[in-house]
């Protein structure tokens, strides 16, 4: 039989201080082990864009200087004048912007137009275009800028466009990038906005154009904004194409002109290599910044979405 | 089985107190149900005694060890969750013998006991199913096996009579499980 | 009771406008015609330039005629392919797996961590994702340097002999992978992060009452549960990392000697450095049979995840 139990209020020799006994020891021996490891993990992964920083601060004497490579002794911001007063990194730069609002742009019209409609209308063969759409995405660039190309030339002899070494031409390649990745996630989003608001707008007296105005882009306006960064991201890192189809120094967006024409000969600039590698790694990462979340959910949302 | 003993047990969750000072001792093979308003401390309680959250200050005894400091696995209880719980990627069969397997029983062992255990419960032909497959009371017994299978010393099972469908007669859903347990004396 | 009905009466011609209106108004063509642009995109700069690429493969290399199979016969007779072949797959291979298991035990790690600090973590840990690749690998590049080198300062600190990163051919196939692993991993940990979350807390609690330690917990509780993002995971960066570019491109070259190459830094260089298009689209195309067969595996993968969801 059980003794009564006694449930009261706290006397004052109750109302100990919390002991920590050694299961919460064992917890916050696993909490510490957790800290040491994503320290070092962390310093593997930050590494690089800090000895990048590090780097740009020096001058060129100090940089070939034989002494401690991981400290400025001498700080300078002269590599940063000199880049961002020479034109040619600052058309890169412009290139760069221009090229990756196009891209931008047009990605999410197409994106958006054709999420909604394999989101949300049924027609003859939306399944089959979803999946086609996915495996699109799966077809690498390295595969496919070879023949196109070989296109661009042909159509070049044919009709005199010029298609090749103009920065615009990029602004129809990259989508390829950018739009199945963006019609993706933006179909993950749509899908999970209920019917109901459909109907509920279809009663009121909305058409197609009017339901994606003014219900389903004010709805799924965080995933809209996760594929912009997403498509914006791609467009700037793009390494490839500008390398395959840009020669001349005025047509190259920034990767590819900080790769090519900062690297003279023999002569590494490296105080200005690694100042424009930053300045070129900041849009994202100032991006990145502020809209973290976004980023993120961009990420997940192919994956787990789809 | 054996006794369990709660002295002045108290769980104080950042400032909020959750349970004040329980002093409780139920002897061997008894029965008990903690009953009352809900977020008066019962789950809390219960967790507790598994081991799932520390207790403030007080002391709890399984047996005649102390086991504020033993972690859950190994106090030798056994736990029925409100949702089961159950590992949905095993068979009904491996959930009911993780616990054995982690320990390292014989297979024929494990085989003995979990039919056994099965054939009390009644679900010896859904052994080979996964939890997605079963109806909600078929996860409940499931969910009793796994805890029986192991022959702890004891059983805790939070908010049973939670998700049984009501009949007409309130009493028979409650009666139904009495028996299953006391059997496995 | 019915109106009298005119037999006999030609279709005026409102009505014929009707008729194209509503076809033009249907739910089905509006929709078709909102993923036209998609479609055209996709069709005309992807799905025609991958099999142009297969018939340009055939011809030889001032394009004037067919040539069958003739790049491919002499691209196996060919040592170099071979090599790449091998450092192609080695790459990937290798590269993917440190990913994967970099995000596995680094999303454990964060996992850990209370809710708030989580994303400060987070955060930090996914930075080599965020710069574009091109530029944090011109910083490798630089911390590579044969002359200048970071790395080997720290080496010739602690006495150690200096490391020719990217001169010596194993050292340079190891950075070319660190790189990439570098910049791959917080996509994992960001995926895995996501799933290990989806893992109920209950069932971490029923398996520590079944007896299990940590360890136990992730092999029998985690590892399952996660699987199937595991896979689509892993199928989805061997694409990526089979197809990659710019590290090789800008850390190697595909040196020293050819022994970084990977198909597509190959097919590159001889398609437009070596002038020789054909060629490069014919080492481009042997691409395709590997990400065919991870395509379909994903495809499998997703559509199992829906049907057990």
């Amino acid at each position: 039989m059980t003794t009564t139990t006694t449930i009261g209020k706290l006397t004052a020799s109750q109302r100990h201080p919390t002991r920590y006994g050694s299961i919460s020891r064992g917890r916050r021996r696993t909490l510490y082990w957790s800290y040491f490891f994503l320290i070092l993990f962390v310093i593997f992964f930050l590494t690089p864009p800090i000895y990048m920083f590090i780097t740009s601060l020096k001058s060129s004497a100090e940089i070939s200087a034989a002494i401690n490579p991981w400290w400025v002794y001498h700080p300078t911001l002269s590599n940063y004048v000199d880049l961002l007063t020479q034109k040619t990194y600052l058309i890169f730069f412009r290139n760069s912007a221009v090229v990756s609002l196009c891209v931008v742009s047009i990605t999410m019209v197409i994106s958006v137009l054709a999420a909604f409609s394999l989101a949300r209308m049924r027609f003859w063969g939306s399944a089959t275009l979803a999946i086609g759409v996915f495996l699109a995405y799966l077809i690498p660039d390295t595969l496919v800028f070879i023949p196109l190309f070989k296109t661009f030339a042909f159509i070049h002899d044919k009709t005199g466009i010029e298609l090749i070494n103009h920065w615009w031409v990029l602004v129809i390649l990259l989508p390829t990038l950018t739009v199945p990745f963006c019609t993706w996630i933006m179909i993950g989003y749509f899908a999970s906005i209920p019917r109901e608001l459909d109907e509920a707008a279809l009663i009121d007296g909305a058409g197609y154009i009017q339901m994606l105005r003014k219900i389903f882009i004010p709805v799924a306006l965080p995933g809209i904004i996760a594929a912009t960064i997403f498509c914006f991201t791609v467009s700037w890192a793009n390494f490839l194409y500008g390398l395959a189809f840009t020669t001349s120094a005025d047509q190259l967006t920034l990767p590819v002109g900080i790769v090519t024409t900062l690297i003279r000969g023999d002569v590494y600039a490296w105080g200005q290599i690694m100042t424009g590698a930053l300045l070129g790694a900041a849009p994202p990462l100032i991006i990145y910044a502020f809209l973290m979340d976004y980023y993120i959910a961009g990420l997940t949302a192919g994956a787990t979405k789809g | 089985m054996a006794q369990v003993a709660l002295r002045n047990i108290i769980k104080t969750f950042d400032r909020t107190p959750a349970v004040q000072g329980i002093n409780l001792d139920i002897p061997d093979r008894e029965f008990i149900v903690l009953v009352g308003p809900s977020g008066c401390g019962k789950s809390t309680t219960l967790r507790m005694i598994a081991g799932l959250e520390e207790a403030t200050s007080g002391e709890i005894y399984i047996g005649d060890q102390l086991v504020n400091d033993v972690p859950p696995k190994d106090r030798d209880i056994a736990m029925v969750f409100q949702n089961y719980a159950l590992y949905p990627h095993m068979t009904v069969f491996e959930n009911m013998s993780f616990g054995l397997r982690l320990k390292k029983f014989p297979k024929a062992e494990i085989k003995e006991r979990v039919q056994g255990a099965a054939r009390i419960l009644d679900i010896t032909d859904l052994l080979d199913r996964r939890p997605k497959q079963l109806s909600g009371g078929q996860r409940q017994r499931v969910a009793m096996g796994r805890a029986i299978v192991r022959n702890p010393k004891v059983f805790l099972f939070d908010e049973p009579l939670s998700k049984s469908k009501r009949s007409t007669n309130r009493s028979r859903p409650r009666q139904s499980m009495l028996p299953t347990i006391r059997s496995r004396r | 009771m019915a109106d009298v009905v005119a037999s006999g009466v030609p279709i005026p011609e409102a009505r014929q406008r009707n008729t194209m209106q509503k076809f033009v108004r249907r739910k089905s063509t509006v929709a078709f015609f909102m993923t036209l642009p998609l479609i055209a995109i996709v069709a005309c700069l992807v799905v025609y330039p991958a099999f142009y690429a297969v018939s340009l493969a055939m011809m030889n290399k001032s394009m004037t005629h067919f040539v069958g199979f003739g790049n491919f016969a002499f691209l196996f007779k060919r040592n170099t392919f071979w090599m790449v072949v091998e450092q192609t797959v080695l790459f990937a291979v290798t590269a993917v797996v440190f990913k994967a298991a970099i995000g596995f035990v680094a999303a454990h790690f964060v996992h850990n961590l209370p809710a708030k600090g989580q994303r400060k973590w987070r955060g930090m840990l996914l930075i080599p994702w965020v710069i574009p690749p091109a530029m944090s690998t011109l910083a490798w590049f630089w911390l590579f340097d044969p002359s200048y080198s970071a790395f080997n300062w720290v080496l010739a600190q602690l006495g150690m002999p200096q490391v020719a990163w990217l001169g010596n051919p194993y050292w340079a196939r190891f950075a070319v992978i660190l790189v990439n692993v570098w910049v791959g991993s917080p996509f994992f940990l960001i995926m895995y992060l996501a799933a290990l979350k989806s893992v109920p807390e209950q069932l971490h609690e029923a398996a520590a009452i079944d007896g299990a330690n940590w360890w136990q917990k992730i092999w029998y509780v985690n590892l399952p549960m996660m699987r199937n993002i595991i896979q689509i995971t892993a199928l989805f960066s061997l694409i990526v990392t089979f197809a990659n570019f710019d590290i090789v491109k800008i850390l190697t070259n595909g040196g020293p000697v050819d022994q970084t190459h990977v198909f597509a830094t190959w097919a590159f260089n001889l398609a437009i450095s070596g002038n020789d298009i054909p060629l490069g689209a014919a080492v481009s195309l042997f691409m395709a049979p590997i990400l065919a067969i991870a395509a379909l595996l994903i495809l499998r993968n997703v559509r199992r995840r829906g049907n057990e969801v």
